[in-house]
This record gives C-alpha cells, sequence and structure tokens, in this order.
C-alpha cells in the first residue's frame, strides 16, 4: 500500500511499502493525585493539584509505533485521544515523542464512556482511514479494563494479538508477527496479516523522551476537536457505583516520624524473630 | 436467554489452569438459589487429559469444541470456535479469565455474541434482571459496583474466588464437539518457553526486599541491597514497575507475570500493591509496605506499615540495624 500525495524519502522507500500507523493514547490522572468521589458515587472528582499523564503502556505503545514507522520510511505515526479538552495534553505529549498527527475526540464525561462505547468511537474513526497497524496499551491503569483494543479489533474486523512483548513486521508480506506474554516462562507466538491492531505490554521497549525539536513542533500544532461518531448501542451497565473499598487491613499503619517508625520496626522484627 | 452460567474453561494448550477452579467456584456461587445450570466450554484439537478430573472434582459438565486448527491459540480461532456456541445456546452468563488468554478473547467475543462485558471482575452476584460486578479502579483506590444488563460475560481476577474441593459432588460429564471452522487470517506458532534461571534465589530467600517505582532510580537501589544485607538469607526482587524501570532484571520481578515468592518477610518499598503484584507475594508469611501514600492499596495486605520515603526511612533503618549488630551484647526484648 502507498500514501498518495507524500513526498519520498529516499530509496529504501522503493522496496519498502509505508505503514500508517494509529495509536490510541489515554490521559489518567497520577495515581497519588488525590481524589473524591462525587456525592452521587457516579464520579471520581480529582482535587487540585492533579496531574494527568498518558497511560503508561501506552506509551510503550507509541513507542512501538514510531519503531515500526522508522523501520520503514515514510511510515507515519497518529495518536487518537477521547475525553475532555485537558486530553490534549496528553497528545501533544505523543506529538512531542514524534507522533506525526494528533486527533482529538472531544468527550466531557469521558469516565463514563463504558469500554464498548470508546471502542465503537475509535472504530468509527478509524474505518475507511486505512490504518496498517493500529496500537494500544495493554490496560489502563485508572480503569485496568483491557477491553476497549480487543473491542476496536472486533469492529473494524482487524486480526488481534494483546499483551504484545515482541514485534517483527515483514513489510513485503504485510504481515507482522508476535510474541504475547501469558505469563512469566511463557510466550504465545503468532502471525498476523496487516491491517491489524496489537495491544502493547509494558518492557516491550524503553519509551523514548521527546526531543527539543519535537517539542517545538508539538507546540506548534494544531490540534482540532473533533466530535464523536459511532453509534452507540444501549450500555452494558445499568448503573454504576463508586466507594471507598473497606478497610480490611490486619495491621497497624505507622504515620510518625522516621526514627520512632524504624524503632518500632526493628521492635517488630524482633518479636517474630528475624533480627 | 436459558438459565445456564457458562465457564469458560482457561486451558493453556491441553493443560488446564486453577483459573478454571476459580471460575467453577464463582459459578457455583452465583447459581446458588438462583435455579442456575453450570457448564464449561473449552476449545482445543484434542479434550484436554486433565477434562475427566476437571468436571468430576467441580461437579460441572465439560464440552470441549474440537478442531485441528485450535492446537495453538489465537483470539480469532477461539472467537470462531466459541461464538456460533453461544449463539445458539444463549446462555445467560458467561465467566471468563481475567488473563492474557481470557483478556485477548473475551472482549471480542462479548460484542459478536450480543452480551453485556464487564472484565476484571472480583466479585459478582445475580439480581433481579442484572449481575452486579465488583472491580477496583484508579489505582486500587477506589472500588466501583456495576450493574450489568443480562445475558453477560464477566472476566474475573485470578485469586478472586477460591475453590474448595468437595468430596460430595456429583461428577460432571466431558463431551466432545467436533466443529467446523472458517480459515482465519492469524497463523499461530507454538508457544516459547521464556523459563530463565535468573532470579531463582527468591524462591529460597527468608527476607524478600522488593522494590517499586517509588524507589526512584538506581542510586536509591543502594538502600535496598544494604537492607537486604541485613538479613542471611535474603533476595531482592521487585515489580514489573521497577523492572521496566531497570532497577531490578526481569527474572526478579515478583507477580502474575513473573515469580511467586512466599517468604518469612517480604519488605515492599515503593510498591503501591497492584493486582498483579500481590497475586506473587500474598501469601508471605509478614509484610512490610514502606510507601509515601497512606492510600496505597499495598497497605491493606500489610501487618506494619511504614509511611514514609523510602530516601528517608531506609537510611536510618539499616543504620539502627546495624548499629545494633556492633552492640549485639546489649541485652533484646
Ligand atoms: C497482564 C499484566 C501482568 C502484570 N504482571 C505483573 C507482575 O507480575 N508483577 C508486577 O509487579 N506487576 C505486574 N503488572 C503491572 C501492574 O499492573 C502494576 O503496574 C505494577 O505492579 C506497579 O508497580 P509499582 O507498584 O512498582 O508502581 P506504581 O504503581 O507506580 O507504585 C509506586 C508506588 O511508590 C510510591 N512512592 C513513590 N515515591 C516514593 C518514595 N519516594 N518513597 C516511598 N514510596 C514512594 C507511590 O506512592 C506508589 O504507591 C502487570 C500488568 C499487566 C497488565
Amino acid at each position: 500500500m502507498r500514501i498518495t500525495g507524500k513526498e519520498t524519502f529516499g530509496p529504501s522507500r522503493l522496496k519498502k511499502d509505508s505503514m500508517k500507523i494509529l495509536v490510541c493514547v489515554k490521559q489518567v490522572a497520577d495515581s497519588e493525585s488525590h481524589f473524591e468521589i462525587s456525592q452521587d458515587g457516579k464520579n471520581i472528582v480529582c482535587r487540585a493539584p492533579t496531574s494527568y499523564r498518558i497511560n503508561s503502556y501506552d506509551e510503550y505503545a507509541i513507542e512501538e509505533a514510531l519503531l515500526a514507522a522508522e523501520g520503514s520510511p515514510g511510515s507515519s505515526v497518529e495518536v487518537i485521544s477521547i475525553g475532555p479538552d485537558r486530553v490534549k495534553e496528553a497528545l501533544r505529549r505523543a506529538l512531542s515523542m514524534g507522533a506525526a498527527e494528533a486527533h482529538h475526540l472531544l468527550v466531557e464525561d469521558a469516565d463514563l464512556l463504558t469500554p464498548e462505547s470508546r471502542a465503537r468511537i475509535i472504530a468509527d474513526f478509524a474505518a475507511g482511514r486505512s490504518y496498517d497497524l493500529i496500537f494500544t496499551g495493554v490496560m489502563s491503569e485508572d480503569r485496568g479494563g483491557s477491553a476497549v483494543g480487543p473491542m476496536t479489533a472486533e469492529l473494524l474486523g482487524m486480526p488481534l494479538a494483546t499483551h504484545v512483548m515482541a514485534l517483527s513486521i515483514d513489510e513485503e508480506n504485510k504481515s507482522i508477527q508476535v510474541e504475547r506474554e501469558i505469563d512469566g516462562t511463557r510466550r504465545h507466538q503468532l502471525r498476523l496479516p496487516m491491517p491489524a491492531l496489537l495491544t502493547v505490554q509494558s518492557g516491550i521497549n524503553r519509551p523514548r523522551y521527546p526531543s527539543l525539536s519535537n517539542v517545538l513542533r508539538a507546540k506548534a500544532q494544531e490540534i482540532p476537536g473533533l466530535l464523536p461518531g459511532g453509534e452507540a448501542r444501549p450500555g452494558d451497565f445499568l448503573t454504576r457505583k463508586l466507594t471507598l473499598p473497606p478497610d480490611t487491613r490486619r495491621g497497624v499503619l505507622l504515620q510518625e516520624d522516621s526514627n520512632s517508625m524504624a524503632d518500632k520496626l526493628l521492635e517488630y522484627l524482633h518479636s517474630i524473630s528475624i533480627l | 436467554m436459558t438459565n445456564s452460567i457458562f465457564i469458560m474453561l482457561d486451558h493453556e494448550e491441553g493443560t488446564i489452569s486453577a483459573h478454571s477452579y476459580e471460575l467453577a467456584a464463582a459459578a457455583r456461587s452465583i447459581a446458588e438459589g438462583e435455579g442456575l445450570s453450570i457448564m464449561a466450554l473449552g476449545a482445543w484439537n484434542d479434550v484436554p487429559p486433565e477434562s475427566g478430573k476437571f468436571a468430576r472434582e467441580t461437579g460441572v459438565d465439560l464440552i470441549v469444541l474440537v478442531n485441528p486448527g485450535l492446537r495453538h491459540y489465537s483470539a480469532e480461532a477461539y472467537i470462531n470456535a466459541c461464538a456460533p456456541f453461544f449463539i445458539e445456546r444463549r446462555p445467560l452468563l458467561v465467566l471468563g479469565a481475567h488473563n492474557a488468554r481470557g483478556c485477548d478473547f473475551a472482549p471480542a467475543l462479548a460484542l459478536r455474541t450480543g452480551l453485556a462485558c464487564a472484565t476484571g471482575a472480583e466479585e459478582i452476584f445475580a439480581e433481579k434482571d442484572a449481575f452486579r460486578a465488583v472491580r477496583t479502579i484508579w489505582h486500587g483506590k477506589v472500588r466501583e459496583e456495576l450493574t450489568v444488563v443480562k445475558p453477560a460475560l464477566v472476566t474475573l481476577m485470578p485469586g478472586a474466588y477460591s475453590y474448595e474441593k468437595n468430596g460430595n459432588i456429583r461428577p460432571g460429564s466431558v463431551t466432545a464437539m467436533a466443529i467446523d471452522l472458517p480459515p482465519g487470517k492469524t497463523s499461530p506458532m507454538p508457544p516459547i518457553s521464556t523459563r530463565t534461571g535468573e532470579g531463582a534465589g527468591l524462591s529460597e530467600a527468608e527476607v524478600v526486599v522488593a522494590a517499586g517505582r517509588g524507589v526512584g532510580g538506581t542510586d536509591n537501589m543502594a538502600l535496598l541491597r544494604g537492607l537486604a544485607g541485613l538479613f542471611p538469607r535474603s533476595a531482592i526482587g521487585g515489580t514489573r514497575g521497577a523492572c521496566d524501570m531497570g532497577l531490578v532484571s526481569y527474572g526478579a520481578q515478583v507477580g502474575m507475570t513473573g515469580r511467586t515468592v512466599s517468604p518469612r518477610l517480604y519488605i515492599a518499598c515503593g510498591i503501591s500493591g497492584s493486582a498483579q503484584h500481590i497475586a506473587g507475594m500474598k501469601n508471605s508469611r509478614h509484610i512490610v509496605p514502606v510507601n509515601h501514600d497512606p492510600d496505597a492499596p499495598i497497605f491493606r495486605i500489610a501487618d506494619i506499615g511504614i509511611v514514609d520515603k523510602i530516601e528517608r526511612f531506609l537510611p536510618i533503618f539499616n543504620e539502627k540495624v546495624s548499629g545494633q549488630g556492633k552492640t549485639s551484647d546489649e541485652p533484646q526484648k
């Protein structure tokens, strides 16, 4: 497949085909940010100062996409994120890592979207744009559902592999070979034709830091807010209720000056005859 | 919609996992009093050797869809095999394992078969028109209850339910069902082993000092090594996050996709306590986290929890213990 209307990037372009790659990125609140559960128990409200960042698994997905694109000149990486205006920050971060284009699908209360609705929005966006590969992280750190990627693949009719820990692209055949992490001692191996959707496990690569030139480019780049399409089905979830987990702690929590905590820990270790 | 719960048998090729038994326990807890039947569904190129044992011990009737194309796993073939079966049988509830197999096929299978989908649940209950699924979100700090419309597919976290052998149960049956599979786009190949000797010392260690992302950098690892050095039979492990940061080698990763340890003492330094990490260390005899966030979920399984920064607490503690070593003639309490 060739992307028309783009200049060629040197002789290797003649042998290899370029790829069009999409990475689905979620913005999450930092794990240590302060939050409250809203009165009606439906929402998590972050208390300032909240720092938002890219879901760390998605950073591995961005890196893997950039590596794949670098392996076949002329390829480009686009990123997409669903959420309120602040998710533009996450998209800008992806641009400064090296993505070429960012798409923001504007949904104010995105936390209330079911995984299926998210998948429908992404699939609606991606359909007809002829991506060769779609990447995302194996899960989001805030909701941990691991469902949006696989559902998007299903809606687009693309073959899927999740928990990907190694990837090689055979461009002539338009196929990829992946290793999926099953547990500490075993990986599955699959060959998939492109287009395909992959969810990436942490540790597959080392996500790069933004380069200065990309940071400057990302700053200047327009990120238009698009309205999501994708037909919503009646929701899977009738209600959602959030609470703080019950305190099932079996031991003691020490919150005092370091010196006295050290004394108490030492005493404890003596009491169980470990020191 | 019928009155049946289907368990997706969790099997790695022909080996049936412990998770399958947990799913049977979960199904039983829901079926009780609701008059629901429980069945299990597997899909492979043959009937897994331990199928009889599974059916006998859990009392669940097992159906295995058989086709040569299912020899090595792919989401595509698995879904192509199971979807027509569920469309015909119209189960009320399908339970899957929330692991690298279940997470791979379950969400798409739910979409294709018109089942509502909730993933990563820790508890599930039947209500009148819906199921109630309980899961943990927001870095382990918030409990989310979802009412999931019927019929539904729900994946359950490993370890969420425990299976207990019941001698009085009526043994289940095993049925092989040969099926047709449409040609797939995906070509699965034989799995590869990534077993290494690295980190093997962790299983024998009496004391495990484990690093998390909160350790921050390699400089602070010296503090953890100093701490480990205070105990005669100790080893250093870490979370996946710590391995990803290069603080600890992947061979020493503790958790669902790493090693399982049960030392006498587990000191968790800068570890939040994700379900995947806890799966590998929860059977430690004594658990001592050091973390500056008092809301970190790891404190829920602590015997004694230290709310402090690694870089502040460890130098003081290490100093105290080694100082104590020098004056060991001092009477101990
Ligand atoms: C399929 C799958 C399998 C997985 N398998 C595993 C597995 O086998 N093992 C595993 O560990 N993970 C596994 N994970 C990852 C897991 O979900 C978590 O991301 C990981 O365990 C988090 O590691 P952490 O606790 O080090 O980091 P974080 O969750 O980032 O926690 C860091 C903690 O350090 C604290 N902290 C920060 N600074 C300091 C300081 N200066 N002093 C003290 N405390 C500080 C913070 O308060 C925080 O609680 C898996 C994930 C997936 C999707």
